[in-house]
């Protein structure tokens, strides 16, 4: 098992080293490459471009430009963002938590709601509740997450204005932005109202990729559930005069989640994207809407860094659930 | 999965006068006439596959709608100020815009042909590329596999939802050409996994080894034995990669990275929307997103109902 971990590790390093390749090139080919906020830019004079040309080592030859952009990336600072003046590494290092806590507290409400409610429905199947869950998760499936964002917004924040619009914190509340040493401060003589604010703020984001999650997920469970629930050993597990609940707990729905947490380990990924969308829509201050800000003024240093934490994200989550994969189903063996 | 025939006896057996003269009738489906059937099967399959045709018929017959009724269905350059910024009515179906008082519901059918164009556009281009690429490494195997699967791993590592509207700010100028060709160019990927896994199974197959002994050269086993078996989860991929596209040109849009005004689709609609979201014009953001999501459902439920049609597994 160990040794598949390792192994399973070690095949992500020509990946990783790969995607910086193609990302290196792919910006290369922009019209105007890595200058491109520049290169059009007619109120910068020639001495002023060549200047920061020179300043971020743009007027080496290519190779040499990527040598050192990997050497940055693996030991150094990651390069200076071109419009913020800190490092890279810095600059979406304050925005990860956020992203991160988005991402966890969805998944958590997702679960929460999904896998009880496919495991009712598989219960109870064909009833109403059965039905309604189906339903849902038909319409929740091709609900895109950006347009239902807005419309929770436009009801939750707009309409009736029992959640904030935008942000992590109320910022007349904590003088601060999120994650500053101030704010730490503020935070760690408030926690309660701290925490408070904080859940007010993540709520609508959170539900907003929860519901997707909810319609896949929900819809997994339940025919994972149906399918143990008629296997001879739960049927023996009834004749031998079990009570009900414990057939069902123990002997149907331990088995029934195998194949469930395999499935929600390999949507990890998408959960990633999920809040990528979010926090475009709510002003989440995370790595999403980073990106999207980078974008905009095509803060190529910034780009590349984001692009390339995105990738070991979700390389991350893939060998994660490799490895769920791997502990979860001891039939397969990984010698 | 092509030779498959399905066996009907045919009702009339019965009601021939002479028994000598019974000859038990063999109705022999095609394939596609097959497919077709077991697609009218599917529940909901064949009503999302008319609700499509509507709304095909609905945004592609715009500028028609809007020469048989010139009051009702505006031409996106028309526009009434007096009515700027009203709700829904009988006048404007959806309401309309707080600018000008372009109606809503004309800019919704108007809008839905460059954003349906560049669904089907992008994925066939995505389709082709992504088959051919699938097709080289689940054929050939080996070294050439790994590496072009390699290739398709760094596509898929990398969020497209990020990719996308980096190559639609840098290469679209808000061209719907532009948007297509990208969007197709980055959707190949999840098609190649595909090709490549039903080849891998299908080159061991017997009839491909027949080939091979019949000196068929690799193109003609590829194009001609290999490509018709692998054409149902294909064309899966295909219509589900639609409903994907078209919410993804709609966020990109949304976000100011794909189409603009003039160029209408229900992405660049909605982008505008947002700008007076606050003051409380629900209509404006809700009927255009509604239109997307009426789409990919039916889009969904067409590939659902393709896949249980094409799915040699599934005996009737």
């Amino acid at each position: 098992m160990v040794g598949y971990a390792v192994r399973r590790f070690l095949q992500l390093i020509p990946t990783l080293f790969l995607i910086t390749l193609l990302l290196f090139v792919g910006m290369q080919a922009v019209p105007g490459g890595p200058m491109q906020a520049f290169a059009f830019n007619i109120h910068m004079s020639q001495a002023a471009r060549d200047a920061i040309i020179h300043r971020w080592g743009l007027d080496q030859p290519v190779g040499i430009q990527y040598i050192h952009w990997l050497t940055s990336m693996l030991t150094g600072d990651w390069q200076t963002s071109f419009f913020r003046n800190r490092p890279v590494r810095d600059v979406i290092g304050a925005t990860l938590p956020a992203t991160l806590l988005l991402m966890t507290t969805a998944f958590i409400i997702q679960e929460l709601i999904a896998l009880p409610a496919g495991i009712l429905a598989a219960l109870r199947r064909y009833s109403v509740f059965d039905q309604a869950i189906t339903l849902f998760s038909y319409v929740g499936y091709s609900m895109p997450t950006f347009w239902l964002g807005l419309m929770l917004l436009l009801i939750f924040a707009v309409e009736f204005r029992i959640a904030p619009v935008a942000g992590v914190i109320d910022i007349r509340l904590t003088g601060a932005p999120f994650l500053t040493p101030e704010y730490n401060t503020w935070f760690s003589h408030n926690i309660l109202v701290g925490i408070f604010d904080v859940a007010h703020h993540i709520i609508l984001p959170a539900i907003t990729i929860a519901i997707v999650g909810i319609a896949g997920d929900s819809r997994f469970m339940r025919s994972s559930m149906l399918d143990t629930i008629h296997q001879d050993y739960v049927r023996t597990a009834r004749a031998k005069g079990l009570p009900e609940r414990s057939v069902v707990l123990k002997h149907a729905l331990r088995n029934a989640l195998l194949p469930v947490i395999t499935n929600v380990a390999y949507q990890l990924p998408g959960l990633f994207s999920g809040a990528v969308v979010t926090e475009a829509i709510f002003s989440w201050p995370g790595m999403g809407q980073l990106f999207f800000e980078a974008l905009t003024q095509f803060d190529y240093p910034l780009l590349m860094g984001i692009l390339f934490v995105a990738a070991c994200l979700v390389l991350f989550f893939n060998l994660l659930a490799d490895l769920a994969y791997a502990i979860a189903d001891p039939r397969i063996s990984y010698a | 999965m092509l030779d498959a025939r399905q066996v009907d006896v045919s009702d009339d057996i019965g009601k021939k006068a002479y028994p000598d003269e019974v000859e038990i009738a063999f109705k022999q489906y095609s394939f596609k006439e097959m497919t077709f059937r077991r697609f009218m099967r599917h529940p909901i399959a064949k009503w999302a596959a008319l609700a499509m045709l509507i709304i095909l018929v609905a945004c592609y017959g715009a500028p028609i709608w809007h020469l048989l009724f010139p009051n009702f269905i505006q031409a996106p350059d028309q526009y009434t100020p007096a009515d700027a910024g009203t709700g829904p009515s009988l006048k404007h179906l959806f309401g309309t815009d707080s600018f000008n008082g372009h109606d809503i519901f004309s800019l919704v059918l108007y809008g839905g042909r460059l954003s349906l164009m560049i669904g089907v556009g992008s994925m066939v281009i995505g389709t082709i590329i992504g088959v051919t690429w699938g097709a080289v490494a689940g054929y050939l195997g080996g070294f050439v596999d790994a590496l072009l699967m390699r290739v398709t791993d760094v596509f898929l590592t990398v969020p497209a939802l990020l990719l996308v509207p980096l190559a639609s700010r840098i290469f679209g100028q808000a061209e719907p050409w532009h948007i297509a060709i990208i969007f197709g160019l980055l959707s190949w990927p999840f098609v190649s996994r595909i090709v490549r896994g039903s080849f891998l199974q299908l080159r061991e197959l017997q009839f491909t080894e027949a080939a091979v002994a019949l000196g068929t050269s690799p193109l003609r086993i590829i194009f001609r034995h290999l490509l018709p078996n692998a054409v149902g989860p294909i064309l899966v991929a295909f219509t589900l990669g639609v409903g994907s596209n078209v919410v993804l040109e709609a966020f990109v849009s949304f976000l100011g990275f794909g189409l603009r005004p003039p160029n209408d689709s229900w992405g660049s609609t909605l982008a505008s929307a947002q700008e007076v979201m606050i003051q409380g014009n629900w209509w404006w953001i809700t009927f255009p997103g509604l239109a997307v999501v009426a789409t990919v459902m039916c889009i969904n439920f067409i590939g659902d109902g393709l896949r249980d049609a094409l799915d040699p597994k599934i005996v009737d």
